[in-house]
């Protein structure tokens, strides 16, 4: 077809009264222009290596990312010093142990009460108590503070969902307020095992970098053990991504796996496998996501609370302004 | 000019703007009053405000009571038709008050008066616990703001790579020698493997490089890597076999993660060791022999070293911190 040949062709598609194919050049010259542009790419690219110039760096989003003042340092000793005073020093130092009390609003449908059962698995120092519909948050801080917890969590539900999570620390705060969302449980997970129950996980806490990020981090590491029992393979995650924290619960392994080596490595006469070690995870769920909402000072006090941080990103009048590459954690 | 009778027979067969009248389940009705007088709600002849020169009512103002009171003689000005009586917050008191200012009064105005009072009393108590109570505070969710977010959080998901991270920072951990004694990969191999690594490592950025792929932390990594580039094509086929090669700065750069290991290897020496009996002896003296043989080049080839470090870069301050709590 002599139109596809063309390269500029697409303005003059019209011409062709059949719908059909129309839209079957279309897609042919669309399809070429792609090509050409791959190869245009590949060649710039090969040019680019020949020349042992620098390629061009990937632009991403999180490459991209506004800065943060408040990015940390590895070792500041400013934040070193100021973290070994905060509310969690004695927890994460392993002086004391942590303690949770898991509650939920008043009364919770199943499936709250199944993510709970799952979230035990998690955080094998907790223990749940039913919340009567009387029974207020303050009340609940009371007893938790009686029994010697550490920390409460509060699983909000709306419309029989789990949509929200509140961590109080005691006794002193502070109360972190998250929004939940994506809840997958474990039995919809497909090929997910069996948490141990008395099991303390391990941790692994990713991108938590502004000064912001590592408060929230240490809130969230001072509900584990600061000694996990490495032998179970068990691990907790929290990933931050543009400020979205996901909850991951794995089982793993190291394993030993016998690589074919590539023909340009072969070439030299060595052997043709290479072993290298690997790690497989299996996931044992739940698996959710954060969204940090506010943190207030102290403990949960909705009429007179003070507020560390709340969310001012819709707040269009804040100096920055909203921008989709403008993160907090 | 005031004929209760009149009045009655008036609202009673034609209209009464005040009259609301319900269709009750199985064919009755029954008539209601909305005038804001009437002590009882309903529509009758006792109990309508209109249809009595002599009435009496009980109406709530801002959390108090007040008793209203006409009589016939006051009825030619509309304006004072109605006295007012301020009755106390006390409602034993107040039911005192009631008694002496209908003392004479009809005994049925003077009980629905009555009946009113405890009513509003009842309602009034209520109303200060209802306003004491902490209750849910519902918020409105945007539904639009709700969709771009569920978007937003899909996005980042795939841009997270969660798994992949996970894997690679238990792996960093099994380097760092996190889990020490725990698991026995035979030493021998586990330093080859190790090695290997480093070869495999640059490939897969390599291949990522070239992707383009939206994976995070390509960009300090690409920095380095691109300061490499010229020695790039010869480095890669001489470090697969081993140590004789490892003057070369660029290959140094990759078997770090593998020093580290050789220190630990070093300090687990015993338990390991007793597992892989085979070439112990040979192997066992080249292991030790090398940290010797690295310990000299380490600072000349320290630079090179963050590169591979890289991978762990993205929370160092926080994989430190996690490393001693787990070593604790």
């Amino acid at each position: 077809m002599a139109l596809v040949e063309n390269e500029d062709a697409l303005h003059d598609v019209n011409v062709v009264k059949n719908k059909q194919k129309r839209n079957e050049i279309v897609r042919k010259i669309k399809k070429r222009r792609k090509a050409a542009k791959k190869a245009d790419k590949e060649k710039r690219q090969k040019f680019l290596k020949e020349q042992g110039l620098p390629l061009p760096k990937p632009q991403t989003i999180e490459s991209k990312r506004t800065h943060d003042e408040t990015f940390v340092a590895k070792d500041d000793p400013e934040i070193l010093e100021e973290e070994s005073t905060d509310e969690f020093a004695d927890l994460l130092s392993g002086t004391e142990p942590p303690s949770l009390l898991i509650t939920t609003c008043p009364k919770p449908s199943k499936a709250t009460h199944t993510f709970v059962k799952e979230l035990e698995c998690v955080f094998p120092f907790s223990t749940y108590k039913k919340r009567k519909e009387t029974t207020l948050v303050s009340q609940v801080v009371e007893y938790a503070i009686d029994q010697g917890h550490t920390s409460v969590m509060i699983i909000n539900e709306d419309v029989k969902q789990v949509d929200a999570m509140t961590l109080i620390h005691l006794p002193h705060g502070p109360t972190l307020s998250f929004k939940l969302s994506s809840l997958r449980l474990s039995h919809s997970i497909f090929g997910h095992g069996k948490a141990l129950r008395d099991n303390f996980p391990e941790l692994v806490m990713n991108n938590f970098r502004t000064r912001l990020g590592r408060r929230i981090g240490r809130s969230l590491r001072s509900l584990f053990h600061t000694k996990p029992m490495c032998h179970n393979r068990q691990v907790a995650t929290f990933h931050n991504q543009r400020d979205y924290l996901f909850f991951r619960h794995h089982r793993y392994v190291f394993e030993k796996r016998k690589e074919k080596v590539k023909a340009s490595e072969s070439e030299t006469g060595e052997p043709k496998t290479q072993t290298k070690i690997q790690t497989r995870l299996q996931e044992l769920g739940p698996r959710f996501t954060l969204k940090l909402l506010h943190i207030q000072k102290g403990i949960l006090n909705w009429r007179h609370g003070e507020f560390e941080w709340c969310n001012t990103q819709d707040n269009k009048d804040s100096e920055k302004g909203y921008n989709r590459r403008t993160y907090v954690l | 000019m005031q004929c209760d009778e009149m009045i009655w027979q008036v609202i009673n067969h034609h209209h009464c703007s005040f009259k609301v009248s319900t269709k009750m389940q199985g064919g009755d009705t029954q008539n209601f009053c909305r005038n804001k007088h009437n002590v009882t709600g309903l529509c009758n002849r006792s109990s309508c405000p209109l249809a009595n020169s002599k009435y009496a009512t009980i109406i709530e103002e801002k959390g108090r009571c007040y008793l209203y009171m006409k009589t016939i003689e006051r009825a030619h000005s509309p304006k004072n038709l109605w006295q007012r009586v301020k009755l106390n917050r006390n409602y034993a008191k107040a039911l005192e008050q009631i008694d002496s200012h209908l003392e004479y009064w009809p005994k049925f105005l003077v009980h629905k008066n009555k009946q009113r009072l405890t009513k509003i009393t009842q309602y009034l108590i209520r109303m200060k616990r209802l306003a004491l109570k902490v209750r849910p505070k519902l918020v409105t969710v945007p539904a639009r703001k709700e969709k771009v977010e569920r978007k937003r959080e899909a996005k980042a998901e795939v841009a997270s790579n969660v798994d992949r991270e996970i894997e690679k920072e238990l792996l960093s951990r099994l380097q760092s020698g996190t889990y020490q004694d725990i698991y026995n990969f035979p030493q021998r191999t586990y330093n080859k493997v190790l090695e290997e690594e480093g070869t495999q490592m640059e490939l897969e950025e390599e291949e990522d490089r070239d992707r383009l792929s939206d994976v995070e932390e390509e960009v300090e990594l690409e920095e380095e890597l691109d300061e490499e580039d010229e020695d790039e094509e010869d480095a890669d086929v001489e470090f697969v076999e081993g140590y004789d090669y490892l003057e070369d700065s660029d290959i140094e750069s990759f078997e770090m993660p593998n020093a580290d290991l050789g220190a630990i290897g070093g300090e687990s020496d015993g338990d390991s060791e007793g597992g892989d009996s085979g070439g112990a002896p040979r192997g066992g003296s080249k292991r030790r022999a090398r940290p010797a043989k690295r310990g000299g080049k380490k600072g000349a080839a320290k630079k090179p070293r963050e590169n591979i470090e890289v991978e762990y870069e993205e929370e160092p301050a926080y994989a430190e911190a996690q490393r001693q709590a787990v070593d604790y």
